[in-house]
């Protein structure tokens, strides 16, 4: 994905301090011209060297100043420059050992002779700086950021005294801490992750600025949100090729949004996860979710709304020591099980983030003892789950706990965890018990297996060792006062119809992962969440609840999707929770495909492709109702099959029918817009040809063969069961009416469309799919004299055949209540009046605005609006998003606080079983279609703001057939919107 | 430290004598001594004594009788105390008193100032051979309830006994507790939010006040509690309604008051 990325070079970069806390600047080239003293002193050391050399065995050819300095030493270590350069001309010296004295000729001898050399320069001539560097440096830190040098060399202190810099730096990471910490030189990204280690920063959140190719590689390679090549000498191409975001030549371009947007840093966390974890949590209190304390009750709710996952594995954020109401349980994305039923259910696998920790042999558990504090984050830039805990156990010891967990966006296959483990006023036995090794495996009645498989390294001040092998369950170790142990825990998750195949994949990946090490791990999952942030990010300036509900919103539904994977979509609850079974229903399509479609096309084309690769179970389905076509299930899991439950026994002991899986037609619609909207938005032809026509052209004959002549000369739809499930077995839902009439036009104009366009393709799909001539023309007939209940002199559609003749009961009488609305009137009575469960009409009109004048718009929400009891939690969004859109401003705060609430609020219980994914897609759709009120035509995107109180700005970006646009819109009177391409 | 005893006050009135056989059984139950208490200002020899309160020779099984000086009310709640007391079993009313009270003085001041649970029984209830078949729990859904109604579940599991737990939707605001649990309030897909509800709030319940082996039903009503509970009770015919009290009478507790005058069974106040 080329996501863009900020700021872009084609305008004054502008660096927004909201969303970086440091800036590394590398010494040499960027803030220092010791870059000319350095190769000067490498001229004089290889041209002195190979000029010996040359004497008594081959021909001397001088050091190039220009070309073999950039190629071979610009950036490097001193040793690793002397190797390299000397390779290009053929040449290999022994290492010799690190006290070799210049005149040995050796790779460490070279060395030194080449510092002795650079230090007599440095004293003789000084050191210059650019004239760029100061100012850009004063700048920095004036927009609140920290600093540091990021320098290869072990005379950085001596440089930048020379410079009178001395102090300017927060931290400085040089070529005598790489020697100490055996941290690997540039491209290598070891120097810039410890030096975003020291400043107590994530990666995400550093600028990197380099001018050597090699440092722009290793900046890269640490996960850097911004990696800036600084072009002194016009390598500008090169430094891009390398991975440079921006390229400036000049510092003085690099701008800083105001520093008054910077909020004031929180204190780090603790000693114990400063000391250990190789990352630490985003510091803007607007990217994380944060709970303090312990209310046992709350357990299921939060292990929801603090999961992790990469759109393939999802694992609630259950505590790892366990506790009365952990309900730990991670999932694979479509690995569902038909046991013990009654109907599939994604299986859960294995817990992998169980850890038992004895001390002493007494077990640390919170219900064991005092809790003295614990703090739970859900970073959502980082896409990390945090969690701090100290506890005084039965006997007064005092431990700490740091722990982080991750579903690593760069590679789907991982998991990883990471537990500090500190004793703060005993020294004693500790005893970790975790899955080591095989985890274990999950196989379905289907005779699918998962596999999992852990690798762990313990780490005890500066040593650290492997498990030995084969990996053991448990650890014992020696805790010392004040010293901390950690354990890094690697998992990998295999799926395969094998189970010896499942298990070999797991335990292959498990060991790769580990090879590459935990911080190579971390650095590349946060860098994979800072390039999906880039494209996905929406930003509210004013209100900062509710841009936090919206980065929460983004970040579950990021989590929820896999571009890798057209066979599985999003269940209602994501892969946060057992609930709904990860059943996929209508909410994929409609509320939160508009996110994927607009800011992460490649996850939308896969979401739309499960629909298409699922069109045989669509089209048997039909068949099974005496219709053509395709007819989507209800309720989906992996096959297409509908899985919609045909009963359910109410807590008031009554036996309730389901008939949504025959009469919620409507899902057959659904789908087609989609693919429509996948389409239109994208410009992917060959999504549309391999099958977006497809299921247009499928889901139109369904509705032509459902729709039914009529007396009155029109045609009906009967018999079905709206998005308003309050009345079932109803004639002519407006919003199932509403969306076949739009199917059936539109799956004729895409028939002309690629009739047209690819005659060819057109012919090929009509064979196949049976299509008779004459079909295209009687959608577009049928369409045309479809009933639409629309009352021309009131403007009012009535929401089904007979709907106005029902008892029209005040719902306001009943506010506030803590209960649906059906539960306190009853199913009967509920059914017999005009009080809905959640929007039809007005879903009808959002899907399909320019459809309607604005008449009909307002007449119909003010009608419906009040008799929508809100039983769904898909209903409150939508309802924001149309009064947005109506400049019913002070309704549409409130339905949007009301969205926002569902999974977050306190106090509701809700989100126990799992988040709500579709209302978070409608919170984002809200925000989006409403409040910015973006309309997306032919000529592109364009905004017409409707900002609710308290917003000064709303700024998002979206790609639009292909090309990145960057959406803003500030209120100030008057509202501003622009809408430009970087 | 004696094991807790189950108290039972008896004035010499047929209408405390009601209580006889709740107490009896919750002694059975417990497994706990059955204690006695009559208290008069004048000590009668024993044989007096038992002829005063109504009982008889074999009514003595696993009981004892004790007679103590005072206010009644104050003797019984220092007794309840001292001995110490796991239940008080009490009639509602003893004396003919103002019929619109809900509870006569005595029991009015025991329940108010115990620190056990207190089981009133109405005399009007002919309660021989009383046994413990199905416990009701009316329950708001909050954890200070869960943890208040252990009795009342400790009971039911002795009992071998069914256990109704009753939600009642009303049209109110949502209890103020973290980490309670109302009635849902999105009911997305029936056919999965109430199974997930359902055992949402038993898992919430049973992590504060153990279940174990206890059957359990969850029931949801929607209504004026009191008369939903009421309802449930009749049609589950449930032998025991555990209630919650937060201890203000005046102006309050109006669905317990309306229970305690209205049910046709025991029930088990305990205060919260």
């Amino acid at each position: 994905m080329d996501a863009p990325r900020p700021p872009s070079e084609r305008r004054s970069p502008i660096i927004e301090a909201r969303i970086f806390d440091a800036i590394m600047f590398d010494l040499d080239g960027v803030v220092t011209r010791t870059a000319e003293l350095h190769a000067a002193a490498w001229r004089d050391l290889f041209d002195a060297y190979l000029l010996r050399r040359a004497a008594p065995r081959e021909s001397f050819r001088p050091f190039d100043l220009a070309e073999d300095y950039r190629l071979y030493l610009d950036g490097r270590p001193r040793h690793d420059g002397v190797r390299v350069f000397l390779a290009s001309r053929g040449v290999t010296l022994p290492e010799g050992s690190q006290g070799d004295a210049p005149d040995r000729e050796t790779v460490n001898g070279l060395a030194a002779w080449k510092d002795r050399l650079f230090r007599e320069r440095l004293a003789r001539e000084g050191v210059a700086l650019f004239a760029d560097s100061v100012p850009f440096l004063r700048r920095a830190r004036d927009a609140g950021m920290r600093t540091a040098i990021v320098s290869s060399s072990r005379n950085a202190a001596a440089v930048i005294a020379a410079a009178g810099l001395a102090g300017q730096f927060d931290v400085r990471v040089d070529g005598n801490d790489a020697a100490a910490l055996k941290l690997k030189g540039k491209p290598a990204p070891d120097t810039f992750l410890h030096a975003a280690s020291k400043l107590g920063v994530v990666p995400a959140r550093a600028i990197g600025l380099e001018d050597a190719l090699a440092g722009v590689e290793a900046i890269r390679a640490a996960g850097y949100g911004l990696v800036v090549g600084v072009d002194r000498s016009g390598h500008g191409d090169d430094l891009r090729r390398h991975g440079a975001d921006v390229v400036v030549q000049d510092l003085s371009s690099l701008k800083f949004a105001p520093a008054a947007a910077r909020r004031r840093r929180p204190k780090p966390a603790g000693p114990a996860t400063r000391a250990m974890l190789a990352v630490l949590p985003t510091p803007d209190p607007d990217w994380l979710i944060v709970e303090d304390g312990f209310t046992l009750t709350r357990e299921h709710e939060l292990e929801s709304i603090f999961a992790i996952a990469n759109g393939r594995l999802g694992s609630r954020a259950s505590l790892a020591e366990g506790g009365t109401m952990s309900s730990p349980a991670t999932f694979l994305a479509g690995l569902f099980d038909e046991e013990p039923g009654p109907t599939p259910a994604l299986a859960v696998l294995p817990d992998w983030s169980a850890l038992t920790i004895t001390v002493e042999g007494a077990p640390l558990r919170l219900s064991e003892g005092r809790m003295l504090s614990q703090r739970r984050v859900l970073d959502l830039f980082q896409g990390v789950l945090w969690r701090d805990w100290r506890h005084e156990d039965p006997a007064g010891r005092i431990t700490r706990l740091s722990e982080l967990r991750l579903a690593s966006l760069a590679d789907r296959a991982l998991l990883f965890q990471s537990l500090a483990f500190t004793p703060e006023n005993y020294s004693g036995v500790v005893r970790l018990t975790a899955g080591m090794g095989e985890l274990g495996i999950r196989r379905t009645s289907a005779g699918v297996t998962a596999a999992l498989a852990a690798r762990a390294r313990l780490t005890a001040g500066n040593d650290s060792a492997d498990p030995p092998e084969p990996a053991g369950a448990e650890l014992t170790q020696d805790a010392e006062l004040g010293k901390t142990l950690r354990i890094d825990r690697i998992v990998a998750v295999a799926g395969s119809r094998k189970a010896e195949t499942a298990q070999a994949q797991a335990s292959r990946r498990a060991r790769q992962a580990a090879a590459r090490g935990a911080p190579r791990l971390i650095a590349d999952h946060c860098g994979a969440w800072a390039d999906r942030w880039r494209a996905s990010d929406l930003r509210v300036t004013g209100d900062p609840a509710a841009q936090r509900a919206l980065r929460f919103a983004a970040y579950h539904l990021l989590s929820a999707a896999n571009p890798e994977d057209e066979r599985v979509s999003i269940g209602a609850r994501a892969l946060t929770g057992r609930a709904y079974n990860g059943h996929i229903f209508w909410d994929t399509e409609i509320f939160m495909l508009p996110f994927f479609v607009l800011t992460w096309p490649e996850a939308a084309r896969a979401l739309v492709m499960y629909r298409f690769h699922t069109l045989a179970a669509a089209r048997a389905k039909a068949a099974r109702h005496g219709a053509s076509g395709a007819f989507y299930a209800w309720e989906s899991a992996d096959t297409g099959e509908d899985v919609t439950p045909s009963f359910v026994i109410a807590p008031d002991g009554v036996v309730a029918p389901i008939r949504l899986a025959a009469q919620e037609q409507h899902i057959s619609a659904d789908v087609a817009y989609a693919a429509w909207t996948y389409w239109w938005a994208t410009g992917d032809d060959g999504f549309l040809l391999e099958a977006g026509a497809e299921i247009l052209v499928e889901t139109a004959r369904f509705w032509a063969s459902r729709s039914e002549p009529g007396d009155d000369g029109l045609r009906h739809i009967r018999g079905v069961v709206g998005p308003d499930e309050y009345h079932e077995t109803v004639d002519d839902d407006a919003y199932t009416n509403g969306m076949a009439r739009w199917n059936l036009q539109t799956a004729t104009r895409v028939a002309g469309l690629v009739a047209e366009r690819w005659p060819e393709r057109w012919r090929d799909l009509s064979t196949r799919l049976g299509l008779e001539a004459d079909e295209v023309a009687d959608w577009a007939r049928t369409a045309g004299e479809l009933y639409t209940g629309l009352d021309h002199r009131t403007g009012l559609i009535e929401q089904f055949d007979g709907y106005f003749g029902l008892e029209d009961i005040e719902l306001s009488a009943f506010e506030p209540r803590n209960a649906p609305i059906d539960v306190l009137l009853g199913r009967e009575r509920i059914q017999a009046s005009q009080l809905i469960k959640q929007p039809d009409v007005l879903m009808l009109l959002h899907l399909l605005w320019d459809s309607f004048p604005p008449e009909v718009r307002i007449a119909n929400f003010r009608y419906y609006a009040p008799r929508c009891a809100h039983g769904s939690s898909l209903s409150p969004a939508i309802h924001a998003l149309v009064a947005a859109r109506l400049g019913e401003d002070e309704l549409a705060q409130r339905y949007f606080r009301q969205a926002s609430d569902i999974d977050l609020a306190d106090n509701m219980g809700n989100a126990a079983g799992g988040v709500h994914a579709a209302a978070l897609g409608g919170l984002w759709q809200a925000a989006v279609f409403g409040f910015a009120g973006l309309s997306l035509r032919e000529a592109g995107p364009q905004l017409h703001p409707n900002l609710p109180r308290g917003w000064r700005e709303i700024a998002f970006r979206i790609r639009w057939r292909g090309q990145a646009h960057e959406l803003e819109a500030v209120s100030a009177p008057p509202e501003v919107a622009q809408a430009h391409a970087p | 430290m004696k094991d807790p005893a189950i108290l039972l006050p008896l004035d010499g009135s047929k209408a405390a004598l009601g209580a006889l056989p709740v107490a009896q059984a919750f002694a059975r139950l417990e497994d706990a001594p059955l204690r006695i208490l009559h208290v008069t200002p004048q000590a009668l020899p024993i044989d007096q004594l038992i002829t005063r309160v109504g009982l008889r020779p074999s009514d003595l099984k696993g009981a004892s009788v004790e007679q103590r000086a005072g206010d009644p009310s104050a003797a019984i709640l220092q007794a309840a105390r001292a001995l110490p007391s796991r239940l008080v079993v009490i009639s509602t009313h003893t004396a003919p008193g103002s019929p619109a009270d809900i509870l006569g003085g005595t029991a009015f001041t025991v329940l108010r100032g115990a620190d056990c649970p207190v089981v009133l029984v109405n005399p009007a209830l002919n309660l021989t051979g009383w046994r413990l078949r199905r416990v009701l729990l009316p329950h708001e859904g909050t954890p200070a309830i869960s943890d208040a109604i252990r009795p009342g579940a400790e009971v039911a599991r002795r009992a071998g006994a069914e256990l109704i737990v009753l939600q009642v939707a009303a049209g109110a605001a949502p209890p103020p507790d973290r980490g309670s649990l109302t009635p849902p309030t999105y009911l997305d897909q029936p056919q999965h939010e109430w199974p997930v509800w359902a055992a949402e709030f038993l898992e919430r319940l049973g992590c504060i006040c153990p279940l174990g082996s206890i059957q359990v039903r969850l029931l949801l009503g929607r209504g004026d509690p009191a008369i939903e509970i009421l309802r449930v009770a009749g049609e589950q015919a449930v032998d025991l309604i555990v209630l919650t009290w937060k201890g203000e009478w005046q102006n309050h507790a109006a669905t317990f008051k309306a229970v305690v005058d209205a049910a046709s069974c025991p029930v088990m106040a305990v205060r919260i």
